[in-house]
């Protein structure tokens, strides 16, 4: 096995707004990752892409925006258990996978914010509600369970949620969310060297 | 006393584009029925205009994600015999094998988490993963192979960056496209026996007096190039298209419905008219498999367009195999070209059925027009025609399921209505007095 496809890191997004997220992180995580090392790092413009690359993955983080009112400006860590995406918000210590996995199944029921899928004006609902669309109708969360109906899911799967608020077609990224990129990539960085030093 | 009788469906998937269908029925029959695309016109022609010629190839592959060798191929013909670049056969070989890889994707896709879950009642790919799991992840690495092709040729499997005006900025290494020979062989056989799946599949027993309209080509299946040829007997250049079939602005849609000009009639374009007017032309697997599945043609049923759509990825895999192991590294990638002006057309074949493109060109190499007549622009008014026709024979009093059956036709399209948003609202008017029963 290819040590260096065993952790795949992807960032879902567009080259719109505040959907622009996804992409600069992983951007930012190609540039600081270490050449040779056995993370990779991709870019989906759409959540269906993830599917081609998911063979031999044992950890996947997804980077994504998120359209959410009110749930603050601090990136969200989710964690992704059996057909639900579970909220595991903790220091870049507690976020490590082995601990992470252990996140309450009462948090299941917790409201969560939207991910702003691959295009500006798509929304999917994360937690319950009715399945999100992209496209074809495949949002990150289906995208997600249809790997776990297939036997492709990785066992780890972290999700890295953005806020943001501008997500028009041709709109300049916020300054909040312009604030998060570098922030997130170093959480990332930091979680990533806690769990694989 | 007559009462209206709406449905709505919110959040349909499957179907790639936003757009709604609007039926206003009176009884059993239908009154009015209007395929709506409300999306806002995305201008692509427009914006074109004064751009260098050599842009084209990749600002025409962002009109579809699912698509784009389509666009890029079409642009590339065009703008070639705008300028009289003949190009050699080692990059037409290449070309059609992009052409493979894209309908692999394309067609793997469609016919496992987008058709097939009609006909096990499943709501999307992933409920009918529950019950097939084999056959679904079968289907997705048939369109992981799509795309892996796509991104050794392309640069990359979305929007591909490596189709160039003349050629390819860059000719794929022999051992780069060797690799790909045992997955793709693998392909083959996946291709075979999901072929054979979808043709046991349980099919309405419906069918319709199409126009079919497809390129034609003596001596290979279509793609390229070609004349464009009809189940009626039309056969004409490419150059003749624009005064055979026109589009027209409706009301109800931002896209515009493309008829025949003489009589402003509806056509069929897609896997389903390829193979009714080209079926010698598939490979001999592909033919062996159609024998066996006894997929006669011509075939008049759309949903059998999964059948047709199997068949066709059995033929990319081959032909794609076969260009992958006779390929040789290969100079120039580019065919080099002086600027004039000039115009020019083409026609191919995109996964979705015949798309055309015509641009004019100044000697300085800028656009200074574009023209873009896709598939489902094509396909729209038929859809529309097929299901006055269809909606009797199905109508229920169960609004949803009445619904639900008429997408699954629209399905079977493969309709691209666009690929920015993915949204199909669906109202339905009937006078209630006009319902057996409650819904």
């Amino acid at each position: 096995m290819n040590t260096r496809d065993m952790i795949l890191i992807v960032g879902v997004g567009s080259a719109h707004g505040d959907d622009q997220a996804g992409w600069l992180v992983a951007d930012e995580l190609a540039r600081r990752l270490p050449d040779g090392s056995f993370f990779s790092v991709r870019k989906a413009s759409v959540p269906l892409d993830l599917l081609d690359w998911l063979g031999n993955i044992k950890v996947l983080h997804l980077i994504d925006a998120i359209q959410a009112s009110g749930c603050g400006e601090n990136v969200r860590r989710l964690q992704w258990n059996s057909g639900a995406m579970l909220p595991c918000e903790r220091s870049s210590d507690e976020c490590r996978p082995d601990r992470a996995e252990r996140a309450p199944a009462s948090s299941r029921d917790d409201k969560l914010p939207e991910l702003a899928g691959a295009r500006s004006g798509l929304r999917e609902t994360m937690a319950g509600g009715p399945p999100g669309r992209s496209s074809h109708g495949f949002s990150v969360p289906d995208v997600l369970r249809l790997a776990e109906q297939t036997g492709m899911l990785p066992e780890t799967i972290v999700v890295w949620a953005i806020p943001g608020s501008s997500f028009q077609p041709g709109a300049r990224m916020s300054e909040q969310c312009q604030n998060n990129i570098c922030r997130t990539a170093t959480q990332i960085m930091a979680e990533l060297s806690v769990a694989y030093a | 006393m007559s009462e209206n009788r709406t449905i709505r469906v919110e959040a349909l998937t499957r179907v790639e584009g936003e757009g709604g269908l609007h039926v206003r029925l009176n009884g059993n029959v239908v009154e009015d029925l209007q395929l709506t695309i409300y999306e806002p016109p995305r201008f692509f022609e427009g914006f074109l205009r004064c751009r260098p010629l050599e842009d084209v190839p990749d600002i025409t592959a962002r009109i579809c994600g699912i698509c784009p060798v389509a666009y890029q191929m079409s642009a590339v013909h065009a703008l070639e015999q705008a300028l009289g670049v003949t190009i050699s056969p080692e990059i037409r070989r290449l070309r059609r094998l992009l052409y493979c890889g894209e309908w692999i994707e394309s067609h793997g896709l469609h016919m496992h988490l987008l058709q097939a879950p009609d006909f096990f009642n499943a709501a999307s790919g992933i409920e009918l993963a529950a019950t097939f799991p084999h056959e679904v992840t079968r289907g997705l690495k048939l369109k992981k192979l799509g795309n892996d092709l796509l991104e050794v040729l392309g640069g990359r499997a979305i929007h591909p960056i490596n189709v160039a005006v003349g050629g390819f900025y860059r000719a794929p290494k022999r051992e780069e496209l060797q690799k790909l020979i045992p997955s793709f062989e693998w392909g083959l056989q996946a291709a075979i026996e999901a072929t054979r799946w979808v043709a046991g599949f349980e099919f309405p027993d419906f069918e319709r007096p199409y126009e079919m309209i497809s390129v034609s080509h003596p001596d290979e299946y279509p793609m390229n190039e070609g004349r464009i040829v009809s189940s009626s007997g039309l056969m004409i250049d490419v150059a003749q298209y624009e005064q055979t079939f026109a589009e027209h602005h409706v009301a109800h849609s931002t896209a515009l419905h493309s008829l025949k000009v003489a009589d402003r009639s509806s056509y069929h374009v897609g896997p389903l008219a390829r193979i009714n007017l080209n079926r010698d032309r598939l490979c001999e697997t592909a033919l062996r498999v159609a024998d066996e599945i006894d997929f006669s043609t011509p075939c008049l049923n759309p949903f059998k367009a999964i059948i047709a759509r199997g068949l066709e990825v059995i033929h990319a895999f081959d032909e794609a195999l076969s260009i992958l192991r006779d390929y040789q590294s290969f100079k120039p990638s580019r065919i080099p070209y002086e600027y004039r002006a000039g115009e020019g057309c083409a026609a191919t074949e995109a996964p979705r059925g015949l798309i055309y493109h015509r641009y004019g060109i100044d000697d300085q190499g800028k656009i200074t027009f574009a023209k873009i007549v896709p598939p489902t622009s094509q396909n729209q008014r038929q859809i529309e025609l097929d299901l006055i026709d269809w909606l009797p024979r199905i109508l229920s009093p169960d609004d949803q399921r009445t619904a639900d059956e008429c997408e699954r036709l629209i399905r079977s399209y493969d309709p691209c209505i666009s690929c920015s948003t993915h949204f199909l609202k669906l109202t339905w008017e009937q006078p209630r007095a006009m319902i057996e029963h409650s819904p």
